[in-house]
């Protein structure tokens, strides 16, 4: 059974085979697109994993020893010397292309001037503190552009699997179809036409004998 | 660009100390609230939200997430340790693709 109609004439024989080698072409690059993610998306993850497992290990030690600071001096001093500090952080973006699918780089700077507070006044805890959410600090750029990446990208990996299977088992076989049943009606009329000729011969030949 | 910090009391004033912005956040109004502005300040280039915050208008945040391509959003556990029952990377990748990667 067809599933375009088209009525079986060279033209659109011709027509349906440019357009079968069409999808054919997508397909082998889609399909291509796809290894290439799924490469880069293997990748990722591990980094991902990685990169979260960190941040979490020390931001555990971080809370940890932000408790002792609070426990230690009391929230309000702890709040009175967040006010105070001194460090500045900047997040610096960049991009990179993978198949069209934009991820980010993400770098950070921390820019550090201690002392900022009085040693004298305060717990080794609040030093801790800040040590820990430091590196915490520096390890986020890497999760979120790893994550962030892993999102993207995956996404753009089932949009193309949607699109590889919609060429491979539906447009793919369709055309196929066609193009089997198109050339099989020209045969068809072919061999027809061939028959009436040989029957217009004979009718003709035997006229010519009836002649004679 | 700077961080944004979108948490309970405890994170905010622990990255406080590192000299980040941060709203403390109590329920999921006050979430919505946080995130729409976070979204708005253009000098914000990663937010962080803690995950319990999240998870209480994770509509919104995947609404956030797939509409915006900037800034960043993370979300990182508070002091009582990671969500339980959150969903790994590992499987957030495998939900999405379809297949297991």
């Amino acid at each position: 059974m067809a599933k375009y109609e088209l009525a079986p004439t060279k033209t659109n024989l011709m027509k349906i085979k440019r357009d079968l080698g069409f999808a054919v072409e997508g397909f082998e690059l889609l399909d291509q697109k796809r290894k290439i993610l799924v490469v880069e998306l293997m990748g990722l993850i591990d980094r991902a994993v990685e990169a979260q497992e960190k941040v979490e290990s020390q931001l555990k030690d971080a809370f940890g020893a932000l408790d002792q600071a609070i426990l230690r001096m009391g929230r309000r001093e702890v709040n009175l010397i967040a006010l105070g500090m001194n460090i500045e952080s900047d997040i610096s973006f960049s991009e990179k292309r993978v198949m069209g699918v934009s991820l980010p780089k993400v770098k950070v700077a921390i820019d550090d001037r201690s002392p900022y507070f009085a040693a004298a006044e305060s717990s080794i805890w609040i030093d801790e503190a800040i040590k820990k959410f430091r590196e915490v600090l520096r390890l986020l750029g890497t999760l979120a552009e790893a994550r962030i990446s892993l999102m993207r990208l995956s996404r753009e990996v089932a949009k193309t699997i949607r699109r590889v299977n919609a060429l491979e088992k539906i447009f793919i076989p369709d055309y196929e179809e066609t193009l089997k049943y198109i050339e099989m009606a020209l045969e068809e009329s072919e061999r027809e036409a061939f028959f009436v000729l040989k029957l217009v011969k004979d009718k003709l030949s035997r006229k010519r004998g009836e002649a004679l | 660009m700077k961080f944004h910090v979108i948490a309970d009391e405890n994170t905010v004033t622990g990255f406080k100390l590192v000299g980040l912005d941060g709203e403390v956040v109590e329920n999921a109004d006050g979430a919505r609230e946080a995130l729409t502005k976070a979204f708005e300040a253009d000098d914000i280039g990663i937010i962080m939200i803690s995950e319990r915050i999240a998870s209480e208008i994770r509509e919104e945040m995947e609404d956030f997430v797939f509409k915006h391509s900037f800034p960043l959003i993370i979300e990182i556990p508070d002091r009582k340790g990671p969500l339980e029952g959150r969903i790994s990377i590992r499987e957030m990748v495998n939900a999405a693709v379809g297949v297991k990667v």
